[in-house]
């Protein structure tokens, strides 16, 4: 009946390339045309660490998918700027790729997103890293618990800021709502890009502070190599 | 090929139209099964070629097949259920499933019947159809409202199917509605009930309907009133015919339409009041979707709002479901929803034109908008420009081909009109909903929209008054409409756009089979069609010569001269127009009597005629109205008697044997100064008769035996006597007072065609029947044959019957 469902939806909502929109084929299981795969910016395999200047690190490792750069950078400003939620299930296959290759899933038990303060999130209409995580728990069987954790504080956009007030700006904006629910678990945390890492970083905080006993953050593009 | 693959609603879309259609050119079960076959043949290879799967073949196959069916058997079973009773007396017991509709001193309602009786006693057999229930109105006659249900008793009668070739399809017509009987029955036969039934959410539509119409009504004047019902919520009874001739004569008919524009206007408010209301976006997504339904229930059911709810629905669904939009597929599926709940709107006009309409603008718009912009003109205007002429240029061949009218003017009306539509729609709904409060809020409101109102109004009148607003054109063929929509294509969509690779050749190919089709058909062997037209009970033959030389002989009427029938414009005119026609090189008028010329006057008013003809009688009378037309239009007339020759082309002639000169213009004697013509083309003759009666008759045959008017002539094989025909219109309708036995004897033609409808004269009588029998002459009545099509190739002649014999 699902599948019935989601082949009558996918007739009337006909699946497009998320990078240059190009029609694709009725039954096309990741909306990318051939010839924009080819040209995608994949980063080498690997487990990035986030390197804060603080010395500390709260969260274990970034697996990364992309770098954040031509075709991906345009699709993923759509993807978070210009109401193209529609992006969140090819985001969601391309990292469950990834991280079925890079970690080990025995090893975790929840996937959780980056919150969205809810003043952002009521004006977009969605949380374009929820939407992703949602996706990728139903792909790798893992439980969903973005609930868990609330942006308590409205902060500027990151992506305006230069590095060192970043990690001021996000500096307690996060709040463990629910701390029974992420203790002593092992939580793969979602968010789209990842910069310099203070918004990871500062969610992990908060995490490991409830309890939680590793974070690894896996997201779909970085630009940190053009950072350093 | 492999385009099916993508976008696959789309495809399924064209094969269910496909199913439609060739269920009803063929209207067989065998025709639609081995199209099916091949079909299933043809996508077998191409999917195995492929190895993409059979998902997409067998989706196409499956639609094209449901498509075909459910027209079949809606077109077969459903719209026959009242077969057997025709004609019979018969008392239905049902329920009211429409507004009532008024006009003159009649209301119609559609029925839904659950049971009927025959007679006036006996149980009641459940029966399964709607039906058309007309009924006189009166002081003490209450009107029905929707859901009422009664007990009626009156003649079941099946609607009329096609009269004339190409003509109006009356049963089709109904049959969109899902009708397939209508019964005229007196009001104090009708019985009507407390109890209601139906739907509450269409009740409660028509509701909110008659009070926006209320509110509207008296808070603006009635021209304007009537305008923004029009515009709000496609409600037209509040204006005048005049005002909607005008109307169309200035191509601003759809912005009475309701549509894409009216739902984009309810979008846009609710979306705002939503966001002020902290409401989050999916819900609210959703909270509008139930208005547009309720919408849906307030305008009626009318196809263009249906598509642009639909359209409208995917839109908004795809915010709360996270996925992409494509226009394509979402017009697509709406097309494919609509005709899957009804395959019959298929042929609404109102259907045709809210996608033909919709697909040019979404096709042809950014390139005209491009093209355009980049002249001197502001970018505002031209947005209108481009929306305007796209959405025309989608339109055109179908509005030629139904309304025969094309609005030259339209698209500067249209600019002038564009920017207030939006302030006259949102003050419209303004009023709509504080009018519920309190009628001087409304009242107010309508000051400052009455303006706008009103500029529209003058605007309409102003532009549509302008000589050459519009014209009237002959319809274009089938297949002259594809040629116009492939070059249209191509004109416009000429860029490779992703994923379709579109090339020239392939539009060329395409323009080769049509110049190919075109050919052939005008390369069919020379001959001459006449056509009898069902007009009723009265005369019309149309005659197309070899050469293409056109004439019109009588033009039907109301056999009372003080009724206006309007069969000219209902029948004759469109039947002209049809056949592509117009223009008339010669018209002829056998002789004053209304059943006869009515019809012709508007004729000439609306087509060009190159001469009119009429009797050389001594004065005009009875023919005044119709000179007075002849010259306002400058047409030349002749008055032709006994002994006339008109010679049509070099194998066609037509000859004069009646009235004789100087004939009285006596109204006792007007049949007989009917004109007689014999229409000869190579070795086969048509006589016309009129209205000509046994007096006249004897003397045209006694004329003929002295031998005093046959004169030799070259282009008449000489053996064949003057009288002598193929084809005898019998004149008079079959009267008994013509048809003498000495003057069919004369004429001893192989075929007669009486042109007769429902009258009160006992025409055709029974003696002209059975003399005709006796003298074996095969006979074909317009009442029963529709309209009769004589074609001849200059040795023979053959016959076709528009509506079926039964």
């Amino acid at each position: 009946m699902r599948r019935f469902f989601s082949k009558v939806i996918s007739l009337i909502y006909p699946p497009k390339c998320i990078f240059c929109k190009q029609l694709l084929e009725h039954d096309a299981s990741i909306y990318v045309c051939d010839s924009c795969y080819e040209k995608l910016p994949f980063l080498k395999m690997e487990i990035m660490s986030v390197f804060t200047d603080a010395g500390n690190n709260h969260c274990d490792g970034v697996v990364s998918v992309f770098e954040y750069t031509g075709v991906v950078k345009e699709s993923l400003i759509r993807f978070k700027f210009y109401n193209e939620p529609s992006y969140y299930k090819t985001y969601a296959r391309v990292i469950d790729d990834r991280v079925s290759k890079l970690l080990d899933m025995n090893d975790y038990q929840l996937v959780m997103s980056v919150p969205l303060h809810k003043d952002r999130e009521f004006s977009r209409g969605y949380n374009q890293a929820y939407l992703i995580s949602k996706e990728l728990s139903r792909t790798i069987k893992l439980k969903e618990c973005s609930g868990a954790i609330v942006r308590s504080r409205q902060t500027q956009t990151q992506s305006l800021l230069d590095k060192q007030r970043r990690s001021q700006n996000v500096m307690g904006a996060f709040e463990v709502t629910k701390p029974a629910k992420v203790a002593g678990k092992s939580i793969l945390l979602v968010d789209d890009i990842f910069t310099t890492g203070a918004t990871l970083e500062e969610c992990s905080r908060v995490l490991k502070a409830a309890g939680a006993a590793k974070v690894t953050a896996v997201v779909v593009a970085t630009g940190r190599r053009y950072l350093i | 090929m492999s385009i099916i693959y993508r976008r696959p609603i789309v495809s399924f879309c064209i094969m269910f139209i496909t199913g439609i259609l060739t269920a009803y050119l063929s209207n067989s079960v065998l025709v639609t099964v081995s199209m099916f076959i091949l079909l299933l043949v043809c996508l077998y290879v191409f999917a195995k070629n492929k190895g993409k799967g059979f998902f997409v073949p067998v989706g196409m196959l499956g639609f094209f097949l449901l498509g075909s069916l459910e027209f079949l058997i809606i077109d077969n079973v459903q719209l026959r259920s009242f077969a057997e009773y025709e004609g019979t007396e018969v008392a239905i017991r049902g329920c009211i499933v429409s507004e009532a509709d008024i006009k003159d001193s009649k209301a119609t309602y559609i029925v839904k019947a659950v049971g009927i009786r025959q007679g006036y006693r006996g149980e009641f057999k459940p029966i399964k159809g709607k039906l058309l229930l007309t009924t006189l109105l009166g002081d003490e006659v209450t009107i029905l409202d929707y859901g009422r249900q009664l007990i009626f008793e009156g003649q079941l009668t099946q609607p009329q199917g096609v009269r004339n070739p190409r003509g109006f399809d009356y049963r089709r017509y109904l049959a969109q509605k899902g009708v397939g009987a209508s019964m005229f029955a007196y009001p104090y036969t009708i019985e009507a009930f407390d109890g209601r039934s139906g739907f509450s959410l269409i009740r409660a539509g028509m509701n909110i309907r008659d009070r926006i119409v209320h509110v509207i009504d008296s808070s603006l004047p009635h021209q304007q009133a009537g305008l923004l019902n029009g515009m709000l919520i496609g409600y037209r009874e509040g204006l005048s015919d005049e005002v909607q001739e005008a109307f169309s004569n200035a191509g601003l008919t759809h912005i009475m339409a309701v549509s894409g524009a009216n739902v984009a206007f309810l979008i846009l408010p609710l979306t705002f009041l939503f966001k002020l209301l902290k409401i989050g976006k999916r819900i609210s997504k959703l909270l509008i979707i139930a208005f547009l339904i309720l919408f849906v229930f307030v305008t009626g059911f009318e196809p263009s709002v249906l598509r642009a709810v639909v359209m409208a629905t995917v839109l908004l669904l795809s915010e709360v479901l996270y996925k992409k939009p494509d226009t394509y597929a979402a017009i697509a599926f709406s097309c494919l929803l609509l005709l899957v709940i009804s395959p019959c709107m298929l042929f609404n006009i109102g259907f045709q034109l809210s996608y033909a309409a919709t697909l040019g603008i979404v096709m042809l718009y950014k390139n005209i908008a491009n093209i355009i912009t980049c002249r001197l003109i502001p970018g505002k205007v031209a947005k209108v420009i481009a929306a305007t002429l796209s959405a025309q240029l989608g339109v055109l061949p179908i509005t030629l081909i139904h309304f025969n009218r094309l609005s030259i003017i339209s698209i500067v009306p249209n600019i002038l009109v564009a920017p207030m539509l939006e302030v006259i729609t949102i003050l419209g709904m303004l009023m709509a909903v504080l009018g519920q409060l309190s009628l001087s809020l409304s009242t107010l409101i309508g000051y400052l929209n009455n303006i706008f109102l009103s500029a529209v109004l003058y605007i309409t009148k102003w532009s549509s008054g302008v000589p050459f607003a519009s014209i009237t054109t002959v319809t274009p063929s089938l297949i002259m409409a594809a040629a116009y929509y492939v070059v249209i294509w191509f004109l416009f969509w000429y860029k490779p756009i992703k994923g379709i690779s579109l090339k020239l050749q392939h539009g060329a190919v395409v323009l080769a089979f049509t110049a190919v089709f075109s050919l052939a058909g005008s390369l069919q062997p020379a001959c001459m069609d006449v056509v009898f037209l069902d007009v009723g009970q009265g005369d019309c033959a149309f005659i197309r010569t070899y050469s293409g030389k056109t004439v019109l002989i009588d033009g039907g009427g109301s056999t009372n001269s003080k009724n206006i029938s309007k069969i000219g414009e209902r029948a004759v005119i469109p039947f002209l127009l049809d056949s592509g026609v117009g223009s008339l090189d010669v018209v002829i008028a056998t002789h004053p009597h209304s059943d006869h010329i009515q019809g012709l006057g508007d004729v000439i008013t609306r087509l060009n005629a190159k001469m009119l003809i009429i009797p050389a009688i001594e004065g005009d009378a009875g023919f005044e109205e119709l000179l007075c037309s002849a010259r306002s239009k400058n047409i030349p007339v002749s008055r032709c008697c006994e002994g006339d020759k008109i010679r049509l082309d070099e194998k066609t002639v037509m000859q004069i044997l009646n009235p004789p000169i100087n004939w009285p213009d006596d109204e006792e004697s007007f049949n007989n100064s009917s004109l007689v013509i014999k229409l000869c083309y190579g070795q086969t003759s048509f006589l016309f008769t009129g209205d000509v009666e046994v007096q006249m008759e004897e003397r045209m045959v006694k004329g003929i035996l002295g031998a005093d008017i046959a004169q030799a002539d070259a282009s008449l094989p000489s053996d064949v006597s003057l009288l002598n025909a193929d084809v005898l219109k019998i004149a008079h309708h079959g009267s008994a007072s013509s048809s003498g036995k000495a003057f069919l004897d004369a004429v001893d033609p192989q075929v007669a065609v009486i042109s007769v409808g429902r009258n009160n004269f006992g025409h055709p009588s029974k003696e002209v029947l059975s003399s005709l029998e006796e003298s074996d002459v095969e006979c074909f009545r317009t009442d029963e044959c529709g309209a009769v099509i004589v074609r001849s190739d200059g040795s023979s002649i053959k016959i076709r019957r528009t509506v079926r014999g039964k």
